[in-house]
């Protein structure tokens, strides 16, 4: 085991090295160029632009550009961003209320995802379980957009149960709306995916031989259904922590949230090549402990899974 | 300058009654830290893209913050006119090549006296091009500009020989070409003067101005995309005295949250509605809301040169005049932008001083669909056009729905298939486009003023040395006749008389389209009960936040 | 298997009910001009958020279009972004996640990094690249190309750990000592096995591609707005939801009940693959 794991971090350095090119690659293949769009609707000064450009290193050729920002990031300096900002300070920003955020909606999926899997999953066919299969279909074919403002607006504005956005420093309470409206597309996946699980699951010979050798129905299901059903549910959860953490910029914009989404999102259309590398950068190192602790979960889930 | 945009109640519903104290905790805590309680107006915003160097700042994030802390020589009022701030006296010679400047006795925030060398030392900062400030290039008719451009043997501290300090307070400015409008253009930011401990370490300026101030406001404390707070400068003595004791900007990431804030009460000012809220927002009775005709102008513009459409010819003045008179400008108002557009009859804005609604050819900008359709079927006689004329713009601004309207009126009206979108994901491209020259079609194309004048609309955008990537003259529309009045009314020191001549350009410009105006983007924004007076916008249709209180 | 598969599915219920439906929706998709004789893209300001009317049952949207004949219209659009992103995610993903995880070590360690990789990779930034180099093309291709490229990563990893689960059972074990080969085994016995939660996320996503398909038109590097689709329609009605919520619900619920037809039809097909669900 030990082996195993010293293996998986060593693979983590081709790739950031390959994420960092990967990304810088597209982000340098990104139509346009930055400086002449910080003129606005103005001219360009052409003298005033090749100043800029120097400062950035956008006057040198690509490969030369991602060396120079791979030796410095080696001394943790990440350049700064066009509007004069260390990059480091703009992540640092960023990234703790993201993870408060990614870590509410992923509590709020896992949780409610998979209670209502498992109600739907153990009485197939029965009313309650078409209802859960209606709601999650809605979650799923309504936009993002559409149940963060009718959200907002509903229990926000008209009702005054929540607060309307989450502002500077959100606390729990702040942040509880947009955790759900970011967490409830993935709810709808656990819950058809834990559904399908324990519904297959629980026809499988083992149960019939548990339940011959006299186990009690609560705990044949809980020590086996449950566990043989939930390496799907693991592994969907495990990916999508990144996906949340990546993917929040529709919730954060409409919440007043300065979180990892948004700042991607700008960063990108603004052309801040550093930016963005450093915050996939930072993001692919998640995920890869995040893949980790799924792997370590498979072997505890199902004992017959090794790695070596 | 850029407008940008059911959950499980069952959940939430226990925990309701702890949350009342909550919720606004975060309208709370910025004011407290003011240490300035209630009285400090909450206004939308973004980060700014720069720092606060006021030549360095580019666009709304910044420049709102900067125009209440930075004073100018020139100062408009609501209406743009122009009246003095720190000015004693502007006095140009009659050809108007030479300036005078007399200053007022005024301050910075940290004391020092204004002096005529804090304005020269200010201005040849941004002008030179080794110091890369954004608006450097408001400063090129100045004498002595092109010696400042280039780079590369440069210091950073050479001086635009253009100007020279008399006394304390008396400066001139030679400018290389007449330019009636220049005791106007000294009213733009890039301008205002800067204090000596500026010149020492410009970047810690930059994030920390509050010993540079001479505005209604000082600068307090700015923590990047949360808020800028500035408070009431008490030894201000201009034209804008404030009527609160501060501003806090709040840094929003959309204008849908922050409409939403307004109505619960959490910010106070706005100075845009959210398209989902356009049609709903002058009868909310959770906001106050505000809609004037204002200064900033919508157009798309056609390249000059674009094969069928090239100016100066009979086929492409016959197209652009079927183009304009096919869009139905009054629907586009009315059901696109509900009512937070006008009609546009001219080229510049009803803001604008010398606006008139009656020029000849403006029947050009009217909605006539049988005149346009025989226009077309004119043009198509001369050589035919398969179309599609494509009509870019960039996606972040929101302008969709505009142009989908646009485009589905003209092929209403002249034919399935005339136009179509191009959407174009990034300003950064569709601004690289333009610059470039790479546009094949039309292309979206708007104008917030720099100071008000319509020489800042006309010359800017369609004389020829503003074409070729020396100005804003995007579509290299190139007119010896329109040119040589817009020379005339620079030359032209009465105002009166001078705008008298620039309608005779727009005469020109609204018979040969090289940009076809659409609307007016109206001054329109919404502000909270908590407001008791002031709110209205001024000349650049923002929120005239000195004016705002809460008492 | 197969014919006992299907004999199961044709008694089944859902079956008949989706297998209707898809049909009824695959020939709304073929032949939009058997249901309405209008033209989806004739638009006109003065019917903006128009009444229903006996002609125009469903009313006009925004920008004057007839709300009915758009989301007949918009069917093949969508019907295809989403089937064709569906099968090509499906397809890459299962074969590199059942291979990540039959075959173990370098390979399952190469496999699973590059997945890394493409989960953190921002959709947006990878879209506007990739879709510049077709900046011509109209054609929805350039969208499902798009979305498998992004698409593939959660099936992989979702198929990945089914096949690690799925190997250590008995009858791989049995038919491995039988001398049945590993491929062999990996395609007759473990990748049956582990279909379920893959068929899940497949008709799941289906409804997510239809909508990202909205977003990336929405965010200008989708189709042009000529190209009518439930999706765009959606994102379009987004401006409208304070004031007319209807002309958001015709193509949302168009969505729903196709997306709705397919996960029918997906729970049909894995009962009918999984014998022991079906007596159950």
């Amino acid at each position: 085991m030990g082996k195993y794991l010293l293996r998986r971090i060593l693979q983590v350095i081709p790739v950031v090295l390959g994420t960092t090119l990967l990304v810088y690659a597209l982000v340098f293949a990104l139509p346009g160029d930055p400086v002449k769009a910080m003129f606005g609707d103005k001219p360009v000064n052409e003298a005033v632009a090749a100043q800029i450009r120097a400062e950035y290193n956008l006057d040198k050729p690509f490969i030369v550009q991602y060396l120079l920002f791979l030796r410095n990031a080696l001394t943790l300096d990440f350049g700064n961003t066009f509007a004069g900002q260390p990059v480091i300070d703009e992540i640092a920003r960023a990234f703790p209320v993201t993870i408060k955020l990614a870590l509410m909606a992923f509590v709020f999926e896992a949780i409610f995802g998979v209670v209502f899997g498992i109600i739907s999953g153990f009485k197939k066919g029965k009313w309650y379980d078409t209802v859960i299969l209606i709601v999650s279909l809605l979650l799923i074919s309504v936009p993002t957009f559409v149940t963060g403002f009718l959200g907002q607006y509903l229990l926000g504005v008209k009702w005054s149960i929540l607060p309307v956005t989450a502002g500077n420093n959100p606390g729990f309470i702040d942040l509880l709306l947009p955790a759900m409206v970011l967490g409830s597309v993935s709810m709808a996946y656990i819950i058809r995916l834990t559904r399908a699980e324990i519904s297959s699951n629980i026809a499988e010979d083992y149960v019939r031989t548990a339940r011959a050798k006299g186990m009690s129905n609560r705990s044949v299901m809980l020590r086996h259904v449950l566990r043989n059903s939930l390496i799907p549910v693991v592994t969907y959860l495990g990916q999508d922590i990144a996906a949340l953490m990546g993917g929040a910029m529709i919730s954060e914009t409409i919440f007043n949230i300065h979180g990892v989404g948004w700042l991607t999102y700008q960063s990108i259309l603004k052309g801040e090549g550093n930016l963005v590398v450093s915050i996939v950068t930072l993001l692919m190192l998640i995920f890869v402990v995040c893949n980790l602790i799924v792997d370590m979960l498979y072997a505890v889930l199902d004992p017959r899974i090794r790695y070596a | 300058m850029k407008k940008k945009a059911l959950a499980f109640a069952a959940a939430a519903c226990a925990a309701a009654m702890l949350l009342s104290g909550c919720g606004s905790s975060n309208s709370g805590d910025s004011t407290t830290a003011g240490g300035s309680g209630s009285s400090y107006i909450l206004a939308y915003a973004s980060e700014p893209q720069k720092t606060f160097i006021p030549g360095n700042i580019n666009e709304t994030g910044g420049g709102k913050p900067a125009d209440m802390m930075f004073a100018r020589l020139v100062s408009f009022d609501d209406n743009s006119k122009a009246s003095n701030e720190i000015a004693e006296s502007v006095t140009p010679n009659e050809n108007a090549t030479e300036y005078t400047i007399k200053l007022k006795d005024w301050k910075f925030s940290n004391g020092d006296p204004v002096k005529a060398e804090n304005f020269t030392k200010a201005w040849s900062y941004v002008a030179n091009a080794k110091n890369a400030m954004l608006g450097s290039s408001f400063f090129q008719t100045i004498a002595g500009y092109d010696a400042l451009q280039d780079a590369d043997n440069l210091k950073g501290d050479e001086q635009l020989s253009g100007l020279k300090v008399v006394d304390d307070k008396t400066f001139t400015v030679a400018l290389s070409a007449p330019d009636s409008a220049f005791g106007l253009k000294i009213g733009y930011t890039a301008f205002a003067p800067l204090p000596d401990s500026f010149f020492d370490d410009p970047k810690a300026f930059g994030e920390n101005p509050k010993d540079g101030c001479t505005g209604p406001y000082v600068f307090e404390s700015w923590k990047h995309n949360q808020d800028i707070m500035m408070k009431k400068n008490p030894d201000y003595k201009g034209n804008r005295p404030a009527q609160n004791d501060g501003i806090d900007f709040k840094i929003y990431t959309s204008d849908t949250a922050a409409y939403a804030d307004i109505q619960a009460g959490n910010l106070d000012v706005m100075e845009s509605v959210p398209a989902a809220q356009s049609k709903t927002f002058e009868k909310d009775p959770k906001v106050q809301p505000f809609n004037e005709a204002g200064s900033v102008i919508q157009t798309f513009t056609i390249p000059s040169n674009m094969e069928h459409f090239q100016n100066g010819t009979e086929e492409g003045e016959l197209r652009r005049q079927a183009i304009s008179m096919a869009i139905d400008r009054k629907a586009l108002c009315e059901k696109v932008l509900s009512g937070t557009g006008t009609p546009a009859t001219d080229f510049t804005s009803p803001k604008t001083p010398g606006y008139s609604d009656s020029l000849p050819g403006k029947e050009n900008l009217e909605y006539n669909p049988d005149k346009a359709k025989e226009l077309w079927d004119k043009a198509n006689a001369i050589s035919k056009f398969d179309g599609p004329l494509t009509f870019s713009y960039n996606v972040d601004g929101g302008a969709k729905p505009i142009y989908d309207a646009v485009a589905n009126s003209i092929n209403n009206v002249l034919g399935k298939g005339v136009a179509s979108t191009n959407p174009i994901p990034t300003f950064q491209e569709f601004r690289d486009a333009i610059t470039d020259r790479k546009m094949t079609g039309a292309f979206r194309t708007g104008w917030q003023p720099d100071y008000p004048s319509p020489e800042n609309y006309l010359v800017q955008l369609f004389a020829s040395s503003a074409a070729d990537g020396k100005g804003s003259n995007d579509g290299d529309f190139k007119d010896p006749e329109f040119d040589a009045l817009m020379d005339q009314a620079a030359a032209t020191g009465d105002e009166e008389a001078a705008n008298k001549i620039y309608q005779q350009g727009e005469e020109i410009l609204l018979k040969e389209l090289p940009a076809i105006p659409l609307y007016y983007s109206n001054a329109n924004g919404v502000a909270s009960k908590a407001v008791k007076s002031g709110f209205a916008f001024n000349w650049q249709n923002l929120p005239t936040y000195e004016e705002m209180s809460k008492k | 298997m197969w014919a006992d598969a299907w004999r199961s599915l044709r008694k089944n219920p859902l079956f008949i009910i989706s297998g209707i439906l898809i049909i009824f929706i695959v020939v709304v998709a073929l032949f939009p001009g058997l249901f309405t004789k209008q033209d989806p893209n004739y638009c006109t300001l003065d019917n903006s958020l128009g009444d229903p009317t006996a002609q125009h049952p469903f009313g006009f949207d925004f920008q004057g279009c007839d709300v009915y004949t758009r989301v007949v219209y918009g069917t093949r659009t969508s019907l295809m972004v989403g089937l064709a992103s569906t099968i090509l995610v499906v397809i890459i993903g299962t074969l590199i996640g059942s291979v990540a995880g039959f075959f173990g070590g370098w390979v399952d360690a190469v496999l699973s990094r590059l997945n890394d990789i493409f989960l953190a990779l921002p959709i947006l930034l990878g879209a506007i690249v990739v879709l510049q180099m077709f900046k011509t093309n109209g054609s929805i291709w350039k969208i499902v190309l798009v979305i498998a490229l992004f698409g593939w990563v959660s099936t992989a990893r979702i198929a990945r750990g089914a096949v690690m689960e799925a190997k250590n059972l008995e009858f791989n074990t049995a038919s491995t000592a039988l001398g049945s080969t590993p491929v062999r085994n990996l395609f007759r016995h473990i990748l049956p096995n582990s279909m379920a939660p893959i068929i899940v996320i497949g008709t799941t996503s289906l409804a997510s591609y239809i909508v990202l398909e909205a977003t990336l038109s929405f965010l200008g590097v989708g189709l042009p707005s000529s190209t009518v689709s439930w999706g765009g329609d959606i994102s379009n009605a987004q401006t409208s939801l304070m004031t007319n919520p209807m002309v958001l619900f015709y193509p949302s619920a168009a969505l729903a009940i196709t997306v709705l037809s397919f996960i029918m039809l997906g729970d049909a097909v894995k009962d009918a693959l999984d014998p022991k669900s079906r007596t159950a």
